[in-house]
């Protein structure tokens, strides 16, 4: 499963790991690892899992087949 | 393999759904009660976004145990009722069945009385190591001893996942 995101209006995107895609909790972790690892200043956000849940929950409920986050501001 | 992919898919969308139907329901059952126990729901309207929050990031991520109305006395903080909501999380279920049990939460509300001129807050029990949410803080429940204790049972019920619920009147 495709998900897209943008940091600082620079759209990113990656491809989850085939283990993660049927379980939402190991989704939203490999998530947060990943934007932790490519965006440093991400990481000094107290509530990024909770913004990334959030997103994940919406998209995945609308049945979408790509999961766009939204924009993390740096 | 495309058939077992149409199933993986189908599934986390039936989870993610599963989650926000709880979520809501949660928020419905406790203003339900408010309500019932002859109490202003505008405290709990204001701080539904936080509470809402909490509860759709805790179980997203399987965090969640159990969701508690608590309604204590404001001078002397005893707790004069408690509606507890433990959250049940499913491998499998009828991917269509979506229901609350709205009538025995009623019922049940009834039967505990009112309570005017109490306040009320939400509280839940996390797993360890959950992760911080905007608005939430740390707190220890109000002792129910005094109280006795009466399992209501299944009132939401999710494909994936579900509430059972006990109050203390």
């Amino acid at each position: 499963m495709q998900v897209k995101y943008s940091v600082g209006h620079q759209a990113r995107e990656f491809e989850l790991s085939a283990s993660a895609e049927d379980d939402i909790a190991a989704m939203c972790s490999e998530i947060e690892g990943r934007l932790r690892a490519d965006h440093a200043n991400l990481s000094s956000q107290p509530f990024l899992t909770e913004k990334i849940a959030d997103a994940l929950l919406n998209n995945l409920a609308d049945g979408v087949e790509v999961i766009d986050l939204g924009e993390f501001s740096h | 393999m495309a058939v077992s992919g149409t199933h993986v898919r189908s599934s986390i969308h039936v989870t993610a759904r599963s989650i926000v139907y709880l979520t809501n329901e949660i928020s419905r059952v406790f203003l339900e009660a408010i309500t019932g126990f002859g109490l202003d729901p505008g405290a709990y309207a204001e701080s539904m976004p936080v509470i809402e929050n909490g509860l759709r990031t805790w179980v997203t991520l399987r965090q969640l145990e159990a969701a508690y109305l608590e309604v204590y006395e404001q001078r002397s903080g005893q707790v004069r009722t408690r509606i507890d909501l433990t959250v049940e999380f499913r491998q499998s279920g009828d991917d269509t069945r979506y229901e609350t049990d709205i009538e025995s939460v009623r019922r049940a509300v009834t039967q505990a009385g009112s309570y005017p001129g109490c306040a009320y807050r939400v509280v839940v029990t996390t797993a360890q190591g959950a992760t911080p949410v905007a608005g939430w803080s740390d707190t220890t429940l109000g002792s129910v001893d005094h109280l006795s204790r009466h399992d209501v049972g299944s009132v939401i019920d999710a494909p994936r996942t579900g509430a059972n619920m006990t109050i203390y009147r």
